[in-house]
């Protein structure tokens, strides 16, 4: 299941909207639905949405087939983790950049880093 | 492929104190403009110019690909306008309300109009006066989309609502667009509003249009020089005078 509850966040013009990611991971040679739809699901923009669309389709994690609609690429499994990978760097960077502007030290953000890793449920 | 289902053209109106001046945009069938700027800045003149409920000194409004003039009745039946402030008999109930504004739209849905209002949770039974500010709006909401206009133009949709209201406004919005033949037109000054569902904005700041475009491009371009430039960023360098 993708995430709708993060989605006010996301800025699809700039970082390739995580939930449309998670749903390329895992249902790989599924049909996505139309921009329309899937605007109307995300309360996003019909444009924005396009340009997220366009943007996966160009880095090639979801196809367009004329007349049939757009499918999720099917992508091997080192392909998957290294977008996996790039987005939660994408938000440990986002993560780092604050601590820096707070002046922190990089053993104390080590530190945090380790904590939240305990304080949240573990994950077989 | 992008037929305007509204255009204006260098529209001017002067009334003591306060010029609209040469305002111009064009909102393509299909899409979400929001009409943002400052209290005061002319976003309500400019709708009740494009409403025919005043005239222009100048300038050319298109609605629907005709003049409203030319054809007042059947375009305004077209259309679904939701003043700021609504004009509803007070002491009339919820369904009276529905019966009077149904009769005036050749296209109106009583199954429609009885759906939303289900789902808005609006009591049918009580009195205008009697419901509260979200509740009159999500009633103004049912009405204009029960006769499945082909614009919707409305006037600070979401001014006091608190966010759960507002979230299901606009996500109404989003929905009415998806099929791809109607758009809306909304005016605010809450920018968030906007950062969701508006593919077009328009920049009014001082009865003037600071600028008017797709809302992906104008960020794109501010973030050239502000990589975290959000439409407040912009509203407020327009509203300071800065472009």
């Amino acid at each position: 299941m993708f995430h709708l509850a993060n989605t006010a966040k996301f800025d699809m013009c700039h970082h390739t909207p995580p939930y449309l990611v998670i749903r390329v991971m895992q249902y790989a040679g599924d049909p996505l639905p139309s921009i329309r739809q899937l605007a109307s699901q995300l309360i996003a923009s019909v444009i924005t949405t396009k340009r997220a669309y366009s943007e996966l389709e160009a880095e090639g994690l979801i196809v367009t087939r004329a007349g049939l609609g757009t499918f999720v690429a099917d992508l091997d499994p080192k392909t998957i983790m290294g977008l996996k990978k790039e987005v939660v760097m994408e938000h440990l960077e986002e993560g780092v950049r604050v601590a820096r502007q707070l002046e922190l030290v990089d053993e104390e953000i080590n530190r945090l880093f380790r904590q939240a890793l305990d304080g949240s449920e573990k994950r077989v | 492929m992008s037929e305007n289902v509204l255009t204006l053209d260098g529209v001017c109106k002067s009334y003591p104190g306060f010029d609209l001046r040469n305002v111009s945009l064009a909102l393509p069938r299909g899409y979400i403009m929001g009409f943002v700027g400052p209290n005061g800045a002319g976003k309500t003149t400019t709708i009740r110019l494009i409403m025919d409920l005043a005239r222009p000194d100048s300038g050319r409004i298109t609605l629907l690909g005709q003049r409203m003039a030319a054809n007042e009745i059947e375009v305004k039946q077209r259309i679904g306008y939701v003043p700021e402030n609504h004009e509803f008999y007070s002491d009339m109930t919820v369904s009276w309300t529905a019966q009077f504004v149904g009769r005036q739209y050749p296209t109106w849905n009583e199954t429609r109009f009885w759906e939303l209002l289900h789902r808005y949770n609006v009591d049918p039974r009580k009195k205008i006066g009697a419901l509260s500010k979200g509740t009159k709006a999500k009633l103004a909401m049912a009405l204009a989309l029960a006769h499945r206009p082909e614009l919707l133009i409305l006037d600070e949709p979401t001014s006091g609502l608190d966010p759960v209201v507002r979230r299901e406004l606009l996500s109404d919005l989003v929905e009415f667009v998806a099929d791809g033949d109607r758009s809306v037109l909304f005016s605010t000054h809450i920018t968030s509003d906007l950062e969701r569902v508006a593919d077009y904005i328009t920049f009014i700041v001082d009865g003037r249009v600071a600028a008017s475009d797709e809302r992906e491009a104008m960020l794109e371009r501010a973030r050239a020089s502000n990589p975290t430039a959000s439409i407040e960023d912009l509203l407020w360098t327009y509203a300071k005078g800065g472009h």
